[in-house]
């Protein structure tokens, strides 16, 4: 089904079955939401963590960016119906993701969060490029290289922090600390919405496929880059209800 | 945690209108355009009135070499009483800003400057360093929280009316200038 579904515009998408347009908003509303509550919980309160005035300078812009993706994920989710209080963090009675629940507290935390949290926003993203419906999947383009810079951002950071054994120490916390969080941001096991997902060709992979990858991604990165050692965790992540 | 967008109808902003009109300049500025090139007299002595008016009157006024020597010095320690001099500086302006006009408005004013900013400044930044035969995308960014920081402090001293001569407005004539101000480290304001 997905093979022959392109769906190039707004128009087009009003005219598919009610299943296709509800995934795609639920996949809409997920990311403005995120992208706003991140800003709002970690890059912005970053900005008086940081040490110096570079480090301050580039996270405010970070930040603004975070910000200017919820921009964009709004603008596209009032475009296909989505009410805008539906939209914003508290909107709807939808719980937000598990890692906004982690209080950031110091540099290292932050840097460790934009080193493996953007990563994991990444693959998502990347998930996102191959998309049926096309203005999802062009949005996703054209953040795909900030995210991958916010990355990078988090890398550059961690990578001098680990030169100095106390803020080495720091890091290797902050790691054990945000690393086991992180794998709830991939969705349950057999999630009946990302067979749904994968069904209309919104989504390439399952979520356990994708919570897979990254953690053999973040191995990578934190112990084979930067000499960290992650946690160990339950890569199969939490199970759908009905699974 | 509120998360609710302002929205403010044009003939809510009153006494607010000056930021509207700065807003509408910053896509017209030269942004670092007179980076690395010499100080002219009237950099300096915006940086000196910039600096006594945050209470370091004894500051010395010097040029950043370059654009890698403008990354290390703000990149340095020692900036932290200057930046909690604008940090205040700023507290004191919004407070003020409030008892002139409702704080949704003086939000969404803000905002059409740091929206104007945003979608200006990191193009700018680039060009500028791309000029310079430079490829740092952390350093352009850098570059662009500044200004956009810039123009932030510069509404809420225009929100605030504190005039010409408050630290705020002689920043933002220095980066109208072509300027980057990169702080006060050490006794000495740097200007790349």
């Amino acid at each position: 089904m997905s093979e022959k579904l392109q769906v190039k515009t707004i128009e087009e998408f009003n005219q598919q079955p009610e299943e296709y347009k509800t995934a795609v908003r639920k996949i809409v509303r997920s990311h403005a939401i995120n992208e706003l509550f991140g800003a709002q919980v970690f890059d912005e309160p970053a900005i008086a963590l940081a040490p110096t005035p570079y480090a301050k300078w580039l996270t405010c812009r970070v930040a603004m960016e975070e910000y200017g993706h919820h921009v964009r994920f709004k603008e596209l989710g009032e475009q296909i119906g989505i009410p805008e209080a539906e939209l914003i963090p508290g909107g709807t009675s939808k719980r937000p993701l598990s890692v906004f629940d982690f209080k950031l507290k110091t540099w290292e935390e932050f840097c460790v969060n934009k080193l493996i949290g953007d990563l994991a926003e990444i693959l998502q993203v990347e998930d996102l490029l191959h998309c049926t419906f096309h203005p999802l999947r062009n949005l996703s383009r054209q953040i795909m290289p900030e995210e991958k810079f916010h990355a990078q951002f988090g890398e550059d950071f961690c990578s001098e922090l680990v030169q100095n054994e106390k803020s080495r120490a720091a890091v290797q916390e902050a790691l054990t600390k945000f690393y086991p969080i992180m794998m709830a941001f991939f969705g349950a096991t057999g999630s009946r919405n990302n067979e749904i997902f994968r069904k209309w060709g919104i989504k390439l992979r399952k979520n356990e496929e994708m919570r897979a990858d990254y953690a053999v991604r973040a191995k990578a990165l934190c112990e084979g880059k930067l000499g960290l050692k992650l946690p160990k965790v339950d890569v199969d992540g939490p199970k759908a209800a009905h699974a | 945690m509120a998360f609710a967008p302002v929205r403010v109808a044009e003939s809510e902003f009153g006494a607010l209108a000056p930021v509207l009109a700065f807003a509408r300049t910053i896509p017209g500025v030269s942004w670092f355009a007179a980076a690395t090139l010499p100080l002219t007299e009237a950099d300096c002595a915006d940086g000196a009135a910039y600096a006594a008016a945050l209470g370091f009157a004894d500051a010395a006024v010097e040029a950043a070499a370059s654009w890698p020597d403008a990354k290390r010095i703000a990149s340095g320690a020692g900036a932290a009483p200057w930046w909690d001099a604008e940090e205040s500086a700023a507290k004191a302006l919004y407070e003020t800003a409030l008892r002139a006009a409702p704080e949704r408005a003086v939000l969404a004013a803000l905002t059409r400057a740091t929206d104007a900013a945003s979608a200006t400044v990191h193009g700018a930044a680039s060009i500028a360093l791309a000029r310079a035969g430079i490829a740092d995308a952390a350093l352009a960014r850098a570059a662009a929280g500044a200004a956009t920081q810039a123009c932030y402090h510069a509404a809420l001293a225009l929100a605030a009316r504190a005039g010409a001569e408050h630290a705020f407005a002689i920043k933002a004539r220095l980066y109208a200038g072509g300027r980057w101000p990169l702080g006060i480290v050490d006794g000495a304001l740097y200007l790349l």
